[in-house]
């Protein structure tokens, strides 16, 4: 691993070259469900973005202070409890969110609906956590990519919505038509995005 | 002669006109005589242009690189081209037919576009794949002609690009040996394109303004007439940009679109060559060397993946030259114009949808 690359060419790199959704397809399910509109898909890629960085930057905190042998208080090696913990602290968070979107945005909160609290299980955000822990990140490096990768998911879903909003009006064949042709612009989503490869490196 | 041919047309109108190869009767019709309908779908046009005529003026926009790369590569661009054409017309043929619907004269223009920008040495078969994939993913199952949202053309390319990495960047000939065959023997001689050129030196620890001496040495005019082995529509500068300005004034193409792509590259360019010579090569070498021409007038002008309006244009132009600036620079790829466009047409809905909402938002303001 590469522990001396810049905070900011790692948050390059998670937005652009290794998309977390156009690069290793994570956090398809709500992508694919809540782009039909622009409204509904900026919501929803805040709340990631937000969920996203939050949660890496905590858990970075919890894994190095409790988990890993080398520097926890205990000594002990909790990190095969690390799973458990990441999806409690997103789950307790995205409940926060959740809290705060109701509160201030009701039509946001209706529109979204079922898959605001499924944040919880997005692929993404999960593995932007597991991600910072493989890559043995620094800090700031671990905040830069959760910061990267929610913002690389919010770029694609925006995207996304754009192209769906426009493709209302396309003749697209019968069964093709949602999921199926979603699926298919991802993909071509993600040749274009391969452009990007090389500019910089998350080691 | 006419006549009888018109008899012919008739006849084959009446008796297969309603029946499964309607389609194919039709644009033979149509191909042969002017069609005597208004236009039904888009791309619509404000003016009476229909899309038959817009894709002519694509067509003869793109004859002086066609017939230009024909004398500098020989017959095989011909075939080439041919292969291009029936393969991907193979693929509308059939969505024609399953649809039930006229053929489109989108296919014309794609067919053309796209191999030229292939490397001369492409083996056939993948340039049929490549057109197949890009007709078929690109646009029919958008809905064909005017629904899709990327250009066919380089999403074909991008395809082969991506999946035959090593053929696609080797199979590279010297323009001028001869005019027959020099593509189809093997001792046609390869060389590395300019912009390859100057890449592999990069990754050599050079320096890319040296690169770029031992690639042109100091004649630059020599890029504008060949630029030595390159795809073969855009190997010279001067009959891409003649086909631009035909393009560009027959109103086929939008001007905005390429003066912004090369504003940026020009003003962009020069400043992070200022800032960073050994990264960025200098703007006239950015703007001559590679598919840069050839895709701001012909693919990036594409009215149907690109933005509709003229303040949405501007920006996608402009967000075409940094991006091509970027991944020339910076990423593993010696030329960044196919992706450019294709990240740009990703971008274009949301630039038109941007444009609405501050239009509509001044006009609620009064």
């Amino acid at each position: 691993m590469a522990p001396q690359i810049h905070w900011m060419l790692v948050l390059f790199a998670a937005i652009f070259t290794n998309n977390i959704l156009l690069a290793y397809f994570l956090g398809m399910c709500s992508f694919l469900a809540v782009s039909k509109t622009l409204k509904t898909a900026y919501g929803l890629g805040l709340a990631v973005t937000f969920v996203t960085t939050a949660t890496a930057i905590i858990n970075y905190g919890i894994y190095y202070f409790f988990l890993n042998a080398s520097t926890s208080i205990f000594g002990v090696d909790l990190t095969f409890i690390q799973y458990i913990i990441f999806i409690a602290v997103i789950a307790a968070f995205v409940q926060l969110v959740e809290m705060v979107i109701d509160k201030y945005s009701p039509t946001l909160y209706m529109a979204l609906g079922i898959f605001l609290p499924l944040i919880t299980v997005n692929c993404a955000i999960l593995g932007t956590s597991v991600f910072m822990v493989i890559r043995k990140y620094t800090f700031i490096q671990a905040a830069g990519y959760g910061l990267g990768s929610g913002l690389g998911w919010f770029l694609a879903i925006v995207l996304i919505a754009g192209i769906r909003q426009q493709l209302r009006f396309a003749n697209i064949p019968e069964p093709l038509k949602g999921v199926g042709i979603t699926m298919i612009v991802t993909g071509l989503m993600a040749m274009a995005f391969l452009g990007f490869a090389g500019v910089a490196n998350l080691g | 002669m006419m006549y009888v041919l018109r008899k012919l047309m008739d006849r084959m109108l009446q008796a297969y006109g309603k029946g499964p190869f309607g389609p194919i009767v039709e644009a033979l019709d149509f191909f042969l005589y002017s069609p005597d309908k208004t236009p039904e779908g888009p791309p619509y046009i404000r003016d009476g242009v229909d899309a038959k005529r817009f894709m002519s003026w694509a067509i003869i926009g793109l004859f002086p690189a066609f017939f230009g790369s024909v004398y500098f590569f020989g017959p095989r661009v011909l075939l080439v081209v041919l292969v291009s054409y029936v393969a991907g017309g193979l693929v509308e043929v059939m969505f024609s037919i399953l649809r039930k619907e006229p053929i489109a004269e989108g296919l014309l223009v794609t067919g053309l576009i796209f191999p030229l920008t292939l490397p001369v040495g492409t083996p056939l078969w993948m340039v049929a794949s490549g057109a197949i994939f890009g007709v078929f993913f690109g646009k029919e199952v958008f809905g064909g002609t005017g629904h899709n949202i990327m250009n066919p053309a380089l999403v074909g390319r991008a395809f082969l690009f991506l999946s035959f990495p090593k053929a696609m960047s080797s199979g590279w000939v010297l323009p001028g040996q001869g005019a027959l065959g020099a593509g189809l023997s093997h001792d046609a001689t390869t060389g590395a394109t300019p912009l390859l050129a100057v890449k592999l030196a990069q990754s050599a620890g050079q320096s890319v303004t040296v690169a770029i001496k031992e690639v042109v040495g100091t004649d630059w005019l020599q890029l504008l007439w060949t630029k030595g082995p390159d795809a073969f529509g855009a190997t010279s500068a001067i009959l891409v940009v003649i086909g631009g300005l035909i393009v560009i004034f027959s109103r086929v193409a939008n001007w905005r679109i390429p003066v912004s792509i090369f504003g940026t590259i020009i003003v962009l360019g020069w400043v992070l060559h200022t800032l960073a010579p050994s990264t960025f090569m200098p703007p006239h070498y950015q703007l001559l060397a590679g598919g840069l021409l050839y895709g701001a007038f012909f693919m990036a002008t594409d009215p149907v993946s690109g933005p509709v309006y003229n303040r949405a244009r501007w920006a996608y132009g402009i967000g075409i030259g940094i991006l091509i600036l970027l991944i020339r620079g910076l990423s593993g790829y010696p030329e960044g114009v196919m992706f450019s466009i294709l990240i740009m047409n990703l971008v274009a809905p949301l630039l038109d949808h941007a444009h609405r909402s501050i239009t509509s938002r001044r006009f609620q303001h009064g």
